[in-house]
């Protein structure tokens, strides 16, 4: 058991849409977010994930639709009664406050008694590994000791939900790596509910139980992270998760076929328009590879090396570009061929996915 | 190779580049420090100088001479008028500061117009409109005896209660602009992170939002403070003579008695409080960061 303790409660979002004149922010979102669970909103910026934030802090009002929490409608509580946990992008952390005073906030607001206040302030800065600093003032924090601070902020109320506002956007890369591996420890710990808002893929995909992929308003795909990266579910989901090309395949027959020839793949929807070829699902081709693999035929346009891993870009008959991504291990290394050269590239069926266009 | 380790070729080139660049910084702003010097040094310079003597020699008799009930008064309703001005423009500008503060940009910019109006119509302009107001057959008491509130007309002109309408009809704008620079510069945020946190928009108005407005609030009052304590036009044209304040006893030694000395004086400890009183706050905060620097 943890020692700050949490009530983790379920989130129902039900038909919540939010227009601004006739701009539709968000259309008819509904999302299920089970009790203890950890979801990430991921979209690129517009998407309206901020917007469905805001709606469930009270900060937004929605158009029409409601939220209940732990079976409570919660859609016309305003945000100071809604009781949930929120991490803000800047840290929003109280400037005239010590780093006591601003953990202590939200319980002097709930009438708690000095001891009692001074016990749980104390117990929330060990948790984020800060409780030599509680008499700071907060500009002489760094950022990752704010976004700490402001973290436990947020929880010392024991709040129903928590809900975080790109709150890693503004720390350097290893400092950002850092922070989610401990927010997500954080969260096994607490198991409090936990809606995350990121238009950063690999934290969508690093931290979450589900990610909502947004797309201008509308849900693209709810599903875990490996289902989203590995199984997108249309051309908007595989463009915006991972590197990727989208080879536009002809249907034929109840299958599909790129260049000509028909693709052996066991993921291809009716609807389907578009390959989806990810760099680190190709292979360097070996004789015998035609029974399960789709072959792709062309000449190495350039290389890129990039440290740990190097791409490789082949330019196809037709003109467009697949890429290969391979470690720059020293047998890598030996089958690169010279540029302008033949090669051939594999894709296994298992990895040939085909999905829809964007938003069907 | 030197003695301090690294190559000194051509570092004889780049720290003469690195002088001439800051002379020529320097030179930039010697217009700007010629005339502070010429307008504002030796003006006071010479004020101080006046004010030390008495015919052809050295004498404190000016500060001596003011050492009296008729000198402490004049201070005292100086400093009480200011101060009246000043807790009075915060109390009406403070609301008006924060409704623009919240406003979308574009109605924001409307108010501020209808703050900057007046700003920029002539000060004797406006002192007049009061008078015409504020008079005994004025429209103020006009209308308050044609609709039977009153019976005989206020004494709302000529007094103390003139001067202080005038006073803080014109110094308004001057509390208006930095409150509402202050105001503005308070993130949004912070006042979602108190809702969220449990407090109530009253709660979290007072525990966060209005703490954190303070230096604005500073930067107007005493901009207004200071200003009202050498104002001169609208108490003179309000008061009727009944309301004597520093600045008019200044002009009434300098214009009526020809007494330069006393003048100065009056100018001197005018200067020196004010300066007591920057010095007082800049204990408590940096005065440049109020200002936006």
């Amino acid at each position: 058991m943890s020692e700050v303790s949490a009530r983790s409660q379920p989130i129902r979002i039900e038909n919540v849409s939010k227009s601004y004149g006739t701009f539709l922010a968000l259309e008819n979102v509904n999302i299920d977010i089970g009790s203890g669970e950890f979801l990430t909103l991921l979209g690129p910026s517009g998407s309206g994930k901020t917007t469905l934030l805001m709606v469930l802090a009270g900060f937004t009002r929605a158009s029409s639709g409601r939220v209940l929490v732990g079976g409570d409608d919660m859609t016309r509580v305003p945000p100071h009664k809604r009781d949930f946990g929120m991490v803000f992008q800047n840290y929003a952390l109280f400037p005239h406050m010590t780093v006591f005073g601003n953990v202590a906030y939200p319980l002097r607001l709930r009438g708690l008694s000095k001891p009692e206040i001074t016990t749980r302030v104390e117990r929330a800065l060990n948790l984020v590994q800060l409780g030599n600093l509680a008499k700071r003032g907060i500009e002489e924090l760094s950022g990752g000791q704010k976004q700490r601070i402001a973290l436990a902020r947020a929880i010392v109320f024991e709040p129903r939900v928590l809900l975080m506002d790109e709150p890693l956007s503004a720390l350097d890369k290893n400092l950002r790596e850092q922070m989610q591996i401990e927010i997500r420890a954080l969260h096994e710990n607490l198991g409090i509910t936990t809606v995350y808002v990121t238009h950063d893929q690999r934290e969508a995909l690093t931290m979450s139980d589900r990610v909502v992929v947004i797309d201008a308003g509308r849900i693209s795909q709810i599903d875990t992270p490996r289902a989203i990266y590995e199984r997108p579910a249309n051309a908007f989901v595989a463009d915006f998760i991972g590197e990727s090309s989208l080879l536009p395949v002809q249907a034929m027959n109840g299958g599909f076929t790129f260049a000509g020839e028909l693709l052996k793949t066991d993921h291809a929807p009716q609807n389907g328009c578009f390959l989806v070829v990810r760099p680190e699902k190709m292979e360097f081709y070996e004789p015998g590879m035609e029974a399960e693999h789709n072959l792709f035929r062309g000449t190495l346009k350039n290389v890129v090396y990039q440290g740990e891993t190097l791409l490789a870009q082949i330019a196809l008959a037709d003109g467009r570009t697949v890429s290969l991504r391979r470690s720059t291990r020293r047998e890598t290394m030996a089958r690169i061929p010279a540029q302008g050269a033949e090669m051939t590239v594999a894709l296994h069926r298992d990895d040939t996915v085909i999905v829809p266009e964007r938003g069907a | 190779m030197s003695a301090t380790g690294y190559s000194t070729d051509n570092a004889a080139g780049l720290r003469a580049d690195e002088v001439r660049e800051r002379y020529s910084l320097l030179g930039l702003s010697a217009p700007a420090l010629f005339l502070v010097g010429l307008v504002v040094f030796i003006p006071v310079g010479w004020l101080f100088w006046l004010s030390v003597i008495d015919g052809g020699e050295l004498s404190l008799i000016h500060y001596r001479r003011m050492a009296d009930a008729t000198h402490f008064r004049i201070f005292y309703v100086t400093f009480e008028i200011s101060i009246l001005v000043t807790v009075l423009a915060l109390l009406l500008g403070y609301p008006l500061a924060y409704l623009m503060s919240q406003l979308p940009p574009r109605w924001a910019g409307l108010c501020m117009i209808f703050v900057l109006i007046p700003f920029w119509t002539s000060l004797l302009v406006r002192t007049y409109a009061w008078l015409v107001l504020l008079q005994r057959r004025g429209l103020i008491n006009e209308t308050l005896q044609d609709w039977g509130l009153i019976d005989a007309p206020l004494r709302l002109v000529h007094n103390y209660t003139g001067t202080v309408i005038g006073m803080l009809h014109i110094m308004l704008p001057f509390m208006i602009l930095p409150l509402y620079a202050g105001l503005r510069s308070v993130d949004a945020n912070f006042m979602r992170a108190a809702s969220n946190l449990g407090a109530s928009p009253v709660r979290a108005f007072w525990t966060v939002f209005f703490p954190l407005s303070l230096p604005g609030v500073i930067a107007g009052s005493l901009l207004v403070f200071i200003l009202s304590l050498g104002f001169y036009v609208t108490p003179a044209l309000l008061g009727g003579g009944r309301v004597m304040m520093v600045s008019m006893k200044i002009q009434q030694n300098a214009g009526l008695y020809f007494d330069w000395g006393a003048a100065s004086a009056l100018g001197v400890v005018l200067l020196v409080i004010t300066f007591v009183i920057f010095w007082v706050l800049g204990r408590f905060m940096r005065i440049e960061r109020l200002f936006g620097g």
